[in-house]
This record gives structure tokens, C-alpha cells and sequence, in this order.
């Protein structure tokens, strides 16, 4: 491994950018993600900031059935986030679309029809340690030795 | 270059409308005005945004009951603060032209079926 | 909007300090914003239409998910109003435990609207004071009814299951470490002069605006106007409730009227806590035909149910009114016309806690 590597690896290790995208939730998953930042959770001790910005991302958390004013939205945005980036579903909405797939329904689930997912986490909504949990044993799979993976 | 967001918001404002509460405010608009349901949509669409839109019922609740008599039967607190299809200027001037010609001697209901014409001109132009 | 612009500027739908997605499109003159639009549709799943036809066992769970934030009231609003319909009347205690939880409800949402706020003026310390004191309501919101966010615990003749005794001692300590610490934060709330200077005098509603498209909840009341459906509420009238107003009309009003009913909640469930009675918590009943509609007070405002069941239980017609329609309406419409500056676009807009989920359906 080259010492650039180890030195991408360590500062990566410690910065992960989080930005949420709402595609047609309750805001139930939503606050669940607000209450990661409260100090009782204290999502900054691992190093995961939450910016919502897509431009400086490194991991998307997406909530929300997939409504249909994001169809053709939701893939530009995907491609705004700068490499190496990966996505996870939060909630029972972007795997199945929970209570919301029935007949005459607006939405459109799975959001994996749309953008690659890398990780689920279901529950109506999930806990807020769920997700800090999910996103820290996502983090190294992804975006350690990226580049000679790469290769 | 294209333009993700600027699109046509026709559809999901028709869904807007297809809810219990909007269509009663729909045919409500409609009879004030003296056209057919789908008319008085059309309108609502092109004149209103999402917001208003979705807030129409409540809006139209608040302003059912304002006015006198003529005013009422105008519909025109609907037009004008309800749903902004008017100004306010313009429906004053379109009641005060009703109790105009009801005063020199035109029966009630031709006037106001006048002034209904007057108004319906007004929002189409 | 035909009048002369220096440029349009569009905020949003993905907007770092938004929790949901909408978008803003204002019209500005350098800073000066001369009038606002909101497009909608970022979050249309059409409840409405998924709930016609379906047996209110579904539809009750539902009407929990239009809104996450708000989910005990519009699970409270639906059962009550099929109850009305079929003359269901529930157990006393049950009656209090049902308000006991709304009202826990309530705090953690006006605690969310306001850990908003200051963070969107940037005082952060503030916020995450405001958050942490949010995950306490949130443990106790859980000890009662068994989960965080959808509990589902207002069931049609009661509620699901009792509140034991030490469950109640926990939520009395737990109120009066709740009421110390907020009236901490609700003093640096009112002293911090940069407080003062983001939120003073900023995005005014006046009376007369506010009545003509409908404002409800604490936007209204801090514009003036003494609206609350509790009041007509039978177990909050035994309570003895008033609602809280104040008279300014702008960003602090707004807030700081979120602030006092916090305590004003906390006040509703030691008096509930105080009068309930031991007895049962199930009456049973059977849903039968017949309309109804059904006005209750959400942390945002009036909350309608417009609807229609059938004989089998069944759910015909459906309309749901959520306070946040108006509440947005009058903000893009009023309260952002004449801002003076662009940076006050989101801090005014929050301030009048919008909730895009409950908008849409």
C-alpha cells in the first residue's frame, strides 16, 4: 500500500460528509436523522458531519417512497456527489414503500430502480443509533483503499 | 443548458384539485362565475400557484361569510382575497358598477348576471 | 409577478438548511425580496387517495404517516372523529392518557421547530441545548407509548395499554428537569442581543394578513389572534386551558409563543397527572356509518378530518386540512414580501414551522 493510500484511508476514516435527501417521506426518518446530531447521540464524535450539501458528500441518505417530481431529479444529484460516494435507504420507504404502496398511490418504489443503494436500514422509522451504526460499518467497506481497488 | 426545475406543473396541480375539499371549493368557483367545473380548473391552474393551490378551502372558508349582500352574491371576497383572481380594486369597481345599474332601474338579476360577464371577461383577459 | 427584477433567485429543494424539500422562488431587487412563490410536489404520495375505500384499521395507521413530526395528533384526530361518528364515548383515564401524549407530542415538536430556527440564524449552541432537551421528551414519549416517532397508542374506546405508576414518577422528574433547564434556555433565548437583531422586527404577519388566508396554530397567536381548537375540547376545558398570544407578530413572537406553550404543556400534564383516576383504559365499540367533521389543535394549528364511513367500517371519503398549509401560504405571501434582506428568506421561513409532508399528503 502506498503512503498515500494510508494517508487518504486515516483522514477518511475520521471525515465522512452527510447530506439527506427527502424523496417523499413523513419526515419520521427525517427527524430520526436530526436527533443523530443532538449531543445524546453526538454523531460529530465519529467524525460524520452532517452538510447536506450533495457537492461535498461522501454518503447520501436517502428517505422517502420516490414521489414522482424527483424521477428525473434524483439522478443529476446522485451525479453531483464527487467520488468516492455511496448511498443508503433509511426506512422502510425507499426499500418497499412501507404503507404507502397500494393501489392509486403517487409514489414509486424501490429507489434501487433509480440510483445504486449500498445499504438498507428498515424500520417505520429506524432508531438514530441504527443509522450512526449503519453508516460507521458502511464507511471502511467503501471508502478504504479506494483507489487500488480502483485499479 | 436544461432546466431540471422550471418544468410544467400542470399535473400536479390538477392532483391538488382532485381532493373532497377542493372540489367542492371548485364547483363552488364555478357557480359563482357561471361555468362548468372543468372551466373554472382550468382557471384555478393557470392563475394559481401549488401553495395557493392547496390552501384554497380554508382560504374560501374565511372569506365566504365577508361582504353585503351584492358582494356576496358576486362571490367577489372570493375572487379577490381568497384565490387573487382579481384585485381588489377591480372587484370593488365591478360591485359598485352592480349597484350601479340596480339603482337606475335594471332588475337584480340581470345585473348581476351583467356583472358575473364583466367579471368572467376581466379573469380570462 | 410582472414587476421589474433585478434577478430571480430560487431556493431549494435541496437547501442545506431545509429538512424537507421545497422550493422557493423569489423575486428580488438587490437584497429586497419583493415577492415569494413555493413550488410544491417534492413529497405528493396521495394518502388521500390510498385511504379511500380501505377499513379504518388501515386507515388509522395512515393517518399516522402524513406527518412524522405530528403523528399522535392526526392518529388522535381520526380517532375521535370516527369515534363521534359511531357515539363512542372513552374511559376517563383514557381521555387523560390520550392528552398526556398529545401534549408530549406537542413539546417535541415545538422543541424541533425551534432547535430549527436557531440553528438556521446560526446560534448553534442554542439548538443543540434545545435538541438535547427534545431527546428527553422523546424518552418519555417512548416509555408510554412504546416507540419514538409512529406509536400508534390512540385507539379507537381508549388507548393501547395504561400508564404504571413508575412510569408516572419517571415522566414528573422528567417534567421538572424539562421545565428548569428550558426556562435556562428561554433566558438566553430573550437576552442574546444577535438574537434579538436575526429575529426583532423580521418577517412581521399582521392581524388583518393572518385572518384573511387562515393562519392557525402559533403563527397566529403571535400575530394576535386567540385561536386553539383545544379550547373546545372537553378534557382540555377540565384542565382548565387557555390559549397562550402574544402581539408582535414577527420571528421572536413566533418562537417564543412555541416556547411558553412547551410550558404550557408541561402545566396540562401535571394537571392530568393530578386528576386522573385508576379505572380502565379499554371501553370497546363498534365503528358505524355516517360524516363528520373534526377539528383538533396540532403543534402547528388546526388540524381538520373531513370524512365519510360506512356501515362496515370502511372509510368512503377522505379530506385532510393539516395547518401547515395555511401556516406556509401566509409565510411565502405575506411574511417574505418585503424582507429586507435575502439571508432572512430561510430564517422567516422556518420561523413559521413548515412541515412539507403534512402540506402535500
Amino acid at each position: 500500500m502506498s503512503i498515500i493510500q494510508k494517508l487518504k484511508n486515516t483522514i477518511r476514516s475520521r471525515s465522512i460528509h452527510v447530506c439527506y435527501v427527502n424523496v417523499g417521506s413523513c419526515n419520521g426518518c427525517d427527524i430520526e436523522i436530526l436527533a443523530c446530531l443532538s449531543p445524546r447521540y453526538d454523531i460529530e464524535q465519529y467524525g460524520i458531519y452532517v452538510h447536506n450539501n450533495p457537492r461535498e458528500a461522501d454518503v447520501l441518505l436517502i428517505t422517502g417512497a420516490f414521489s414522482p417530481q424527483w424521477e428525473d431529479k434524483l439522478k443529476p444529484l446522485w451525479e453531483k456527489i464527487p467520488h468516492p460516494k455511496v448511498a443508503v435507504a433509511i426506512g422502510n420507504c425507499p426499500i418497499s414503500g412501507c404503507v404507502f404502496n397500494r393501489p392509486e398511490t403517487l409514489v414509486d418504489p424501490p429507489v434501487s430502480k433509480h440510483i445504486p443503494i449500498a445499504a438498507e436500514i428498515p424500520g417505520c422509522p429506524p432508531r438514530p443509533t441504527e443509522i450512526i451504526s449503519t453508516i460507521l460499518s458502511l464507511a471502511p467497506l467503501i471508502f478504504k483503499d479506494y483507489e487500488e481497488k480502483k485499479q | 443548458m436544461e432546466y431540471l426545475y422550471e418544468k410544467d406543473l400542470r399535473r400536479m396541480k390538477l392532483l391538488i384539485l382532485e381532493s373532497r375539499r377542493h372540489h367542492a371549493v371548485t364547483i363552488e368557483i364555478a357557480a359563482i362565475l357561471g361555468i362548468k367545473p372543468q372551466a373554472a380548473r382550468k382557471i384555478l391552474i393557470e392563475e394559481c400557484d401549488m401553495l395557493l393551490l392547496e390552501n384554497l378551502p380554508a382560504r374560501c372558508d374565511a372569506a365566504r361569510k365577508k361582504g353585503n349582500e351584492i358582494e356576496q352574491k358576486l362571490g367577489i371576497h372570493m375572487l379577490t382575497q381568497a384565490t387573487h383572481l382579481i384585485s381588489p380594486d377591480a372587484g370593488q369597481k365591478a360591485v359598485a358598477d352592480v349597484i350601479e345599474k340596480i339603482e337606475s332601474g335594471l332588475e337584480k338579476e340581470i345585473a348581476l348576471e351583467e356583472g358575473r360577464t364583466g367579471i368572467l371577461e376581466l379573469i380570462r383577459s | 409577478m410582472k414587476k421589474t427584477v433585478d434577478i430571480s433567485l430560487p431556493v431549494g429543494p435541496v437547501h442545506p438548511l431545509f429538512k424537507e424539500p421545497c422550493r422557493i422562488k423569489c423575486e428580488t431587487r438587490g437584497e429586497y425580496v419583493l415577492s415569494a412563490e413555493v413550488e410544491l410536489g417534492y413529497v405528493k404520495k396521495g394518502i388521500e387517495r390510498i385511504m379511500r375505500g380501505r377499513p379504518w384499521q388501515e386507515v388509522m395507521f395512515l393517518a399516522e404517516r402524513v406527518c412524522g413530526i405530528c403523528s399522535v395528533i392526526h392518529n388522535y384526530t381520526f380517532i375521535e372523529a370516527v369515534e363521534k361518528i359511531s357515539g363512542i364515548i372513552p374511559p376517563e383515564r383514557a381521555a387523560y392518557l390520550r392528552v398526556i401524549v398529545n401534549e408530549l407530542d406537542r413539546m417535541q415538536s415545538h422543541l424541533l421547530a425551534n432547535y430549527s430556527y436557531c440553528y438556521t440564524i446560526e446560534h448553534e449552541t442554542l439548538a443543540m441545548y434545545v435538541l438535547n432537551l427534545r431527546e428527553t421528551v422523546m424518552d418519555q414519549l417512548e416509555l408510554i407509548t412504546g416507540a419514538r416517532v409512529t406509536c400508534a397508542y390512540i385507539i379507537p374506546g381508549g388507548v393501547r395499554w395504561d400508564l404504571p405508576d413508575d412510569r408516572a414518577e419517571s415522566l414528573k422528574s422528567a417534567l421538572d428537569h424539562i421545565d428548569s433547564e428550558l426556562t435556562r434556555f428561554v433566558r438566553i433565548f430573550e437576552t442574546g442581543p444577535f438574537i434579538a437583531l436575526r429575529s426583532k422586527g423580521i418577517g412581521i404577519l399582521t392581524k388583518e394578513a393572518a385572518e384573511a388566508a387562515y393562519a392557525v396554530g402559533p403563527t397566529a397567536r403571535a400575530s394576535g389572534i386567540s385561536v386553539d381548537c383545544r379550547s373546545d375540547h372537553p378534557t382540555y376545558q377540565a384542565l382548565g386551558f387557555s390559549p397562550v398570544v402574544r402581539h408582535e407578530g414577527d420571528n421572536y413572537a413566533r418562537i417564543m409563543a412555541r416556547f411558553d406553550e412547551v410550558f404550557q404543556s408541561v402545566n396540562l400534564i401535571r394537571s392530568a397527572l393530578l386528576k386522573m383516576q385508576p379505572g380502565p383504559v379499554r371501553g370497546g365499540g363498534v365503528i358505524q356509518a355516517g360524516s363528520i367533521q373534526y377539528r383538533m389543535e396540532a403543534p402547528r394549528g388546526e388540524l381538520l378530518y373531513d370524512l365519510v364511513t360506512d356501515e362496515y367500517g370502511r372509510i368512503l371519503e377522505i379530506a385532510i386540512q393539516t395547518p401547515s398549509i395555511m401556516n406556509i401560504q401566509v409565510c411565502a405571501h405575506e411574511m417574505l414580501t418585503d424582507a429586507e434582506s435575502a439571508a432572512d428568506i430561510t430564517s422567516i421561513f422556518i420561523s413559521s414551522d413548515p412541515c412539507i409532508a403534512c402540506t402535500e399528503r
